[in-house]
C-alpha cells in the first residue's frame, strides 16, 4: 500500500512518501497561474508527482483546462479529477484518478467503462462501500490530515469584493501569518480525520493507497505520520478513528464538529 | 416545475396555479436505505401517494417526476433500484437522479420514463453534459452559479434538456461537493447549512453562518430563455401549499409574457415572501456573494480589513443544543418512515 502526501505547495524535505499529489483543487486561476511552479516541481523531484486539478469545472474554463492539462501531462505520473467531463477529455492520454463521489459498484464501473478512470479517490466513505468498490477500480482514500467542509471554488471572499486573489492579499490574520488560501480555501474549518486504527482494514482490503493532506501538519508531524502509515512505527494510543465509522451517531457524539484554526 | 411534498391537495392547487410539471421524493419501502432523495426527510409521499400525484398530474395533462438523487452504497442501489422500479410501472414522467449506479442500472429499465440528471450529479460543462447524454440522461439541472452564456453553449453543443432553479433556497456550496451534512447526518444534505448554531468566536456572523441568501431569478427569466433553458424550477419541497402556489403563479405569469413577445412584468409582490430577507439572482447575470451573514453583518462598502476580522477567527464549537436538534431530526424521520 503506497503512501502519498497531497499538498497545495511544494514539498521540501523528506516525508518518506511513495508518491506526491500536488496541485490546487479549489481555484481555476490560481491553478493556471501556479501550473508551471507545478510541472517546475515535477521535473525535479524524484518521487512520482500527480497533479492534482481543479474539481469543480465550469463551462467557461473547461477548454483552458483541457489544453494547459494536456500540455505538461507527460511530466506527471497521473492526473487527478474531479470533473466526469474533464476526465474523459483527460483519460485518453493520461492515467486518470476520479475524485467524486463514488460509493457502489456500478458506478465505479461506469466511470471505468466509459469515461477511462484508472482510479478512485475517496474521501471518507462507509466501509461497506470501500469494499464493493475497490472490487471494480484501484481505490485511494485520504487516512490522515484535514478535510475542508467542502471542495469549492465558491468562496465568499471573492464574491464578496469581486477579486478572485482578495484572499491572498491578507497576510497577517488575527496573528497568524496564513493567508486565508492556506487554510484550504473554506475557511469555514472541516474536521480532521485519523484513522490509525484502521489501516490493518485498508491493507486487508488490498487498497492501492493511502492519502495524507499535509495542510496544518508541519514537516515533523509528517515524517511521524508517514512512519505510522508506513508500519514502520506503532500508533499513539490515544488516536483512534474518525469518520470512517458506519454508525453516524458514534461521530456526532464523540468529537467536536470542527477543528479549531491556529490562531 | 414546482415541489410538491406536503399533500396530494397540494398538488391540484400548484398545477391550478400554472405548473407544468411536479417533483417531490418518495419514501423509502424497506430499510436498506433512510432516504431515497436529499432534502426530503420531512417532506416525502409514499409509494402509494406518489402512485396518486402522478395520475393526478396526468389527468391534468400535466408531468410528474421523483426525486430520486442521493448517492447509495450497493445495499441501498438495489432498493432504489426496486423503489425505481415502482414509479416506472406508476408512469412517472421522470425520474431526477445523481448517482453513476442507478443511472447505470436503470438504463436498461426505465422504458418511456426520462432520466434527469440533478443539480447532484454536476454536470457544469458540456463534456459532463454529452458524457450523461451518452447514458440515457435526456435533461440536466444545471447549478445555480452557471452564467447565462455557458447555459447557451451547452445547450448548442449538447442539445440536452436544460433545467434551471429559479426561486427558493440556494446552497452556500456547489452540491454535490459539500461535506457538511455528511459530518452531522453521516448523509447527504439535510442542510445544516439552515439551522441556528452556538457560536463562540464567531459573533458578528449571526446566528445562521452558512445560510445563503433567497435565489429569486425572476429578472433573470429573459436571459434564461434565450439561452435555451428548458423549464424553470422552484426549489422547496418542505414550503407551504400557499407559498409555491404564490411563486408558481408569479413565474407562470412571467414566462407566459415573454412567450407572447411582451416585455417581462415588473417583479409581483408575491415573490417578496420569501423565508430570508435577502435575495440574490444566483450567477446568472454575473458573480455575487450568496451569504446571507456576509451582507448583513459587513455590509456591501466593507473594506477588506473588515471583511477579514469578520472571517478570521471562525472557530465554532456547537453546543448541546446542536446535538439534540441531530436527534430531534433523526427521531422524527423515523417516526415518518414508521
Amino acid at each position: 500500500m503506497r503512501v502519498n502526501f497531497q499538498t497545495e505547495h511544494e514539498p521540501t524535505g523528506d516525508w518518506s512518501a511513495d508518491a506526491i499529489n500536488l496541485g490546487e483543487r479549489f481555484c481555476v486561476r490560481r491553478f493556471l497561474r501556479r501550473l508551471d511552479e507545478f510541472v517546475d516541481f515535477a521535473k525535479r523531484a524524484a518521487l512520482p508527482v500527480h497533479l492534482l486539478t481543479p474539481y469543480y469545472v465550469r463551462e467557461r474554463d473547461l477548454d483552458t483546462l483541457i489544453e494547459k492539462i494536456a500540455a505538461v501531462a507527460e511530466h506527471f505520473a497521473g492526473v487527478y479529477v474531479g470533473d466526469v467531463g474533464l476526465a474523459r477529455r483527460l483519460a485518453d492520454r493520461n492515467a486518470v484518478t476520479y475524485v467524486g463521489s463514488v460509493y457502489n459498484r456500478d458506478a465505479a464501473q461506469l466511470l471505468h467503462d466509459e469515461v477511462g478512470v484508472r482510479r478512485l479517490q475517496m474521501y471518507p466513505p462507509r466501509l461497506a462501500s470501500l469494499a464493493e468498490v475497490r472490487a471494480v477500480l484501484p481505490v485511494e482514500i485520504v487516512v490522515h490530515g484535514h478535510i475542508p467542509i467542502s471542495a469549492t471554488p465558491r468562496c465568499p471572499v471573492r464574491s464578496h469584493l469581486g477579486n478572485c486573489d482578495a484572499c491572498e492579499q491578507v497576510r497577517q490574520v488575527s496573528g497568524g501569518p496564513a493567508p486565508l488560501w492556506q487554510r484550504g480555501n473554506t475557511f469555514y474549518a472541516g474536521r480532521k480525520i485519523i484513522t490509525y486504527g484502521l489501516v490493518s482494514s485498508f491493507v486487508e482490503m488490498g487498497l492501492d493507497s493511502v492519502v495524507i493532506e499535509t495542510f496544518a501538519l508541519d514537516e515533523k508531524q509528517i515524517s511521524e505520520v508517514s512512519a505510522i502509515y508506513h508500519g514502520e512505527q506503532p500508533p499513539p494510543n490515544d488516536l483512534v478513528s474518525g469518520m470512517f465509522l458506519d454508525d453516524a451517531g458514534a461521530v456526532l457524539d464523540s468529537e467536536p464538529w470542527f477543528q479549531r484554526f491556529r490562531r | 416545475m414546482a415541489p410538491i411534498g406536503r399533500s396530494l391537495r397540494q398538488v391540484e392547487k400548484v398545477l391550478a396555479a400554472g405548473a407544468d410539471s411536479i417533483f417531490f421524493g418518495v419514501r423509502p419501502q424497506s430499510d436498506a436505505t433512510s432516504r431515497l432523495s436529499i432534502l426530503a426527510a420531512l417532506v416525502e409521499f409514499d409509494l402509494a401517494q406518489a402512485r396518486e400525484a402522478i395520475a393526478l398530474a396526468h389527468r391534468h395533462g400535466r408531468r410528474a417526476y421523483v426525486t430520486l438523487n442521493s448517492l447509495y452504497d450497493g445495499t441501498q442501489l438495489d432498493a432504489v433500484v426496486a423503489m425505481a422500479r415502482e414509479l416506472i410501472d406508476a408512469k412517472a414522467d421522470a425520474l431526477i437522479v445523481a448517482d453513476p449506479g442507478l443511472v447505470h442500472r436503470l438504463g436498461r429499465l426505465r422504458g418511456s420514463t426520462e432520466l434527469h440528471l440533478s443539480v447532484v450529479g454536476r454536470a457544469t460543462n458540456r463534456e459532463s453534459a454529452a458524457f450523461w447524454r451518452e447514458q440515457g440522461v435526456s435533461r440536466i439541472i444545471l447549478d445555480r452559479v452557471i452564467h447565462v452564456d455557458e447555459i447557451r453553449r451547452i445547450k448548442q453543443e449538447t442539445g440536452l434538456e436544460l433545467e434551471v432553479f429559479v426561486y427558493g433556497g440556494f446552497c452556500f456550496n456547489h452540491h454535490g461537493l459539500c461535506r457538511l451534512s455528511s459530518y452531522f447526518y453521516g448523509e447527504m444534505c439535510l442542510a445544516p447549512c439552515m439551522d441556528r448554531y452556538t457560536v463562540d468566536d464567531l459573533a458578528h456572523a449571526g446566528p445562521t453562518p452558512f445560510r445563503s441568501k433567497q435565489l429569486n431569478a425572476y429578472n433573470a427569466l429573459p436571459e434564461l430563455l434565450e439561452a435555451g433553458v428548458d423549464a424553470v424550477k422552484i426549489e422547496g419541497r418542505q414550503k407551504s401549499t400557499a407559498y409555491i402556489t404564490a411563486v408558481c403563479a408569479a413565474f407562470r405569469r412571467g414566462i407566459d409574457a415573454l412567450s407572447a413577445g411582451e416585455p417581462l412584468p415588473d417583479i409581483p409582490a408575491s415573490l417578496h415572501i420569501q423565508t430570508s430577507p435577502i435575495t440574490t439572482e444566483g450567477f446568472y447575470r454575473g458573480e455575487e456573494n450568496m451569504l446571507e451573514s456576509i451582507d448583513r453583518e459587513v455590509g456591501a462598502t466593507a473594506s477588506l480589513r473588515q471583511l477579514v476580522n469578520y472571517l478570521s477567527p471562525i472557530s465554532m464549537r456547537f453546543a448541546l443544543r446542536r446535538q439534540h436538534k441531530v436527534r430531534e431530526v433523526k427521531s422524527r424521520a423515523r417516526q415518518l418512515s414508521d
